[in-house]
């Protein structure tokens, strides 16, 4: 997946090791490599070589809330700082591979890594001490801090989503829990959450009391032979599925119709698919779908910008994708082809449990026994 | 029926809890049928069903269960336990009881589950009044530490089924387990350390040592045993 994020006049896309850089204002665009990793001394050959030789695959990319910094992380464990010009301005190894950075209210970072642990690292400080703030059992799929600054709220692969207090995570808020897959992408306006999960539905919810208040089955909008197929490809892995994972979320509030939009894309779906919620009634429906040739990442604020075999932009219209013509846009993807052609393939097949029976076996055995047993 | 023989329920004493395991659980704590369970206790007050309030994590074998049973005839206890046949002994084993005893052994039960991943499946926010952790598996090597059932992430777990002013029973023979939990403990805001003087007045502590398998083992070979508990207390900070 290529992650493609919009901030005030930019677009970034960050794609393998690269960030391009598209500004709208200046009609510019740039192109940023994550720099090689600042190795700490105390490390080993082993390790070293390790660090080198792995893809710096961009995992997560994120703006800090003043617009000033950008964070990154990528699949060789480090932590990238950038400012407004793109300069470094920390560059760090992090013990475990991060599957997504953001930023607090105060411009420290929060690094949540693929064995469940979230780690805080002051942006300040030399010294890189990072301190454990919480953990889940399995990776962390995606992180985010509600604008108040008071509540984290992390999401698994174990189908869970908590909402830790912040800056004090020790204390469990509560649990938002009904998703029956791994949760893929959360995402939050005012006092609602909004999660994606592999189940194929988009929940909302009160996320301080954990109660669900809404949920789209988006399977309902997609052609019934790519389940099928997506089924028969994860027999042979010996897992069940009964829905098309969702891949990613985005939302998107309108204040003309006072409705909350979402866009999801599907795994094997080559398209997105548009939503809009009534916040106070809690009812959501389907407004339209936009389908391209192949889907490699979009961004929806009120446009949407979508990466398929070239860059588009559109603008939503009477409930409707019409697209726009950006200049700007058109010879990117050709110049930038090299590094579009890097993306890699998404990861989602591997969140799926491989489950083994133990149980079953056993009750047979007993049932055996005591069979057995009645006729001595 | 017959009381179950326990060799026919060994199984070592170590499971990976970090595994796919495959497990029934309930999506939420409202699903969750604990009727099942209890099902005397959940027709005699049909009306305002009974929550369970204890909760033994890692059960072993049950002798807890069975020794609390009696002395608090009206709170619902619920024994987790990660391995199969360890935790069908216990079902079994209940089940015989209270064929042997009617109306008797009516509050406590068994399930199998994997406690470090489940517990907010099963409990809503401030459900529980005790939770106990006897003599858990050391997992003595450091690259196993994170499986241990005591570590600083999973104290927030526990720190969030539990009520304010709950209590957490700890009971271990390795010496090195006990340190560990004790500065887990802690070293976690949500939780306080209780006094020997004031154990003293818990009727619970005595049946600590003696009442479980393990309990009884260790005491065969003169073992040492040592005893940690907590109070689950509010959050001290306070964020104006």
């Amino acid at each position: 997946m290529v992650l493609l994020k919009r901030n005030s006049n930019e677009l970034l896309i960050a794609a393998a090791d690269s960030i391009i850089q598209c500004n709208f204002d200046k009609s510019t665009d740039h192109h940023i490599k994550i720099p090689d990793p600042i190795l700490p001394d105390n490390l080993t050959k082993g390790q070293i070589e390790v660090l080198k030789s792995e893809v710096r695959t961009i995992t997560s990319l994120e703006f800090s809330t003043n617009g000033q910094y950008t964070v990154v992380s990528t699949e060789n464990k480090q932590v990238v700082v950038y400012d407004q010009h793109f300069n470094v301005v920390k560059n760090f190894i992090v013990t475990r591979a991060a599957s997504k950075v953001c930023f607090t209210p105060e411009n420290d970072i929060l690094v949540a890594d693929k064995t469940g642990d979230v780690y805080l690292y002051k942006l300040s400080s030399d010294v890189d001490q990072p301190v454990l703030l919480l953990g889940h059992l399995s990776v962390i799929l995606d992180m985010l801090l509600s604008k108040c600054g008071k509540y984290i709220i992390t999401c698994d692969r174990d189908e869970k989503i908590r909402v830790s207090h912040f800056p004090n995570c020790y204390n469990i808020a509560s649990y938002c829990l009904g998703h029956t897959e791994f949760v893929t992408s959360i995402k939050l306006f005012d006092e609602v959450l909004v999660s994606a999960s592999g189940d194929g539905t988009v929940r909302f919810w009160d996320f301080i009391t954990g109660n669900q208040l809404g949920l789209v089955n988006v399977n309902e909008h997609i052609d019934p032979k790519e389940l099928s197929d997506f089924s028969q490809e994860m027999d042979k892995e010996k897992v069940e599925v009964s829905a098309l994972p969702i891949i990613d979320l985005q939302v998107h509030y309108d204040d003309n119709s006072s409705r909350l939009y979402f866009a999801v894309s599907v795994y094997h779906c080559k398209s997105i698919q548009l939503y809009s919620t009534d916040l106070k009634k809690m009812v959501s429906c389907f407004v339209t779908k936009l389908s391209v040739d192949m889907l490699l990442g979009f961004s929806f604020t009120s446009e949407l910008y979508v990466l398929s075999n070239q860059l588009l932009c559109f603008q939503l219209i009477k409930d409707d994708f019409v697209e726009k013509d950006l200049p700007l846009l058109q010879p990117l993807h050709h110049k930038y082809k090299v590094i579009l052609s890097q993306a890699s393939d998404d990861f989602v097949t591997g969140l799926y449990k491989r489950k083994y029976d133990n149980v079953q076996e056993y009750l047979e055995r007993k049932k055996q026994r005591l069979e057995g047993n009645n006729k001595c | 029926m017959s009381l179950p023989q326990k060799r026919f329920y060994r199984q070592r004493a170590h499971s990976n809890p970090i595994a796919d395991h495959c497990f029934d659980y309930p999506q939420t704590p409202a699903l969750m049928d604990w009727s099942k369970y209890y099902p005397e206790k959940f027709k005699e007050c049909a009306e305002s069903p009974p929550t369970v309030e204890f909760a033994d994590i890692g059960c072993g074998y049950g002798g807890l269960l069975i020794t609390l049973s009696p002395m608090f005839p009206n709170s619902l206890m619920i024994g987790m336990e990660i391995r199969v046949k360890v935790s069908d002994y216990v079902m079994d084993r209940i089940a015989a009881l209270r064929t042997q005893n009617p109306s008797e052994y009516q509050n406590i039960a068994c399930l199998r589950t994997n406690a470090m991943k489940y517990l907010p499946n099963y409990f809503r926010k401030g459900q529980l009044k005790k939770i106990f952790f006897l003599y858990p598996d050391p997992h003595f090597k450091k690259a196993k530490h994170k499986w241990r059932i005591v570590n600083q992430s999973l104290l927030a777990e526990y720190a969030y089924v539990l009520s304010e002013g709950g209590i957490v029973y700890t009971v271990t023979d390795v010496k090195d387990l006990h340190e560990w939990m004790v500065q887990h403990f802690e070293e976690h805001p949500l939780f306080s350390r209780i006094s020997d003087e004031e154990l003293k007045l818990d009727p619970i502590i005595e049946k600590l040592y003696s009442s479980t398998e393990e309990g009884q083992k260790v005491s065969r070979n003169n073992g040492d045993k040592f005893l940690a508990v907590f109070r689950r207390i509010k959050d001290p900070l306070v964020i104006v």
